[in-house]
């Protein structure tokens, strides 16, 4: 448990700076409006940044009222848990770097299909209520 | 636990702790260099740091309960069982299970996942486990508040679904070998 201390400082540090340096304008701003690479967008932004997921529902929910898609949201909130790039450093020293980084790929991966398939069945049914 | 199990635990310990402290000397580092250009940014990603860490602290515990206890009553033999390789779908769904009831950030669990794979936990039960995190029951009110409920419940179904194959394909990967 002592051993994973130093770790955990460090990525607690990197997420803050995160938070201080990216402001929620900054994400808004990089949506441009195709879908897919929407999608991919909101997964790689879900994966840079982190945090507790409520913050993830509240900046998916600011920017579903800036008009971005509901594909690029559901890919930022299921990337910003799963996927964690701040995080990669201490979960390679904790459960090895290889399983650290096929797992985060798989999970990036993921993410995308999960909210392309999520957004299209909302959008079948009548879109969001 | 035999000696050489000892042996391998503490060695396997001594080397994330050396491991880590380089990571946090490069974070300090970082901090360094951003402090010098940028030293209002250093401040208040230092304050937010602060903020960070006072929500670790409660989840850190939780972690720090659970290891003492996993490490007094179970033996890896058992968690082989439970949550290693062959423990198949039961396993993975014991582990979403888990991901799934489990609070704080996710760093705050390495100590216990990596115990759990150092015992003979699967690869692809820790994955399922970390990829089902994302699914927060006491927090499905406020996703329904901003996505609406069907968004909600389609999005978290289709996430559960997706921890499984993430696990699945985490299994077929090399991925066995590389815990020292």
């Amino acid at each position: 448990m002592l051993a994973i201390l130093p770790i955990l400082s460090g990525v607690v540090l990197l997420v803050g700076l995160l938070r201080a340096a990216v402001p929620a304008s900054t994400i808004q701003a990089v949506f441009g409006g195709d879908t897919l690479r929407d999608t991919l967008t909101g997964s790689f932004l879900g994966s840079l940044l982190a945090g507790n997921p409520i913050n993830s529902y509240i900046i998916g929910g600011q920017l579903l009222e800036d008009g971005v898609s509901l594909y690029a949201v559901g890919a930022f909130v299921v990337a910003w848990v799963t996927v964690g790039m701040v995080q990669l450093p201490a979960e390679s020293i904790a459960l090895g770097r290889k399983f650290a980084l096929y797992r985060n790929g798989l999970a990036f991966v993921m993410s995308i299909p999960i909210a392309l398939t999520a957004a299209t069945l909302v959008a079948l049914l009548g879109g969001i209520s | 636990m035999s000696k050489s199990q000892q042996g391998d635990k503490q060695g396997g310990s001594s080397t994330m702790l050396r491991n880590g402290l380089i990571f946090l000397g490069i974070v300090a580092c970082i901090y360094a260099v951003v402090a010098v250009f940028a030293p209002e940014t250093a401040g208040g990603a230092f304050m937010a740091s602060l903020a960070v860490f006072r929500g670790v602290i409660f989840p850190l515990c939780l972690v720090f309960a659970a290891l003492v206890l996993t490490n007094l009553f179970l033996r890896p033999h058992q968690v082989a069982r439970m949550l290693g390789r062959g423990s198949g779908v039961r396993g993975s769904a014991l582990a979403l299970a888990a991901g799934i009831l489990s609070t704080g950030p996710v760093y705050a669990w390495y100590p216990l996942l990596g115990s759990i794979r150092r015992q003979g936990g699967g690869a692809a039960q820790i994955s399922v486990f970390m990829f089902g995190r994302s699914i927060k029951p006491f927090l499905l009110p406020a996703m329904a508040a901003y996505f609406g409920i069907a968004f909600t419940i389609i999005l978290n179904v289709l996430i559960a679904v997706g921890a499984f194959i993430v696990g699945w394909i985490t299994e077929k990967l090399p991925v066995h070998e590389d815990l020292q």
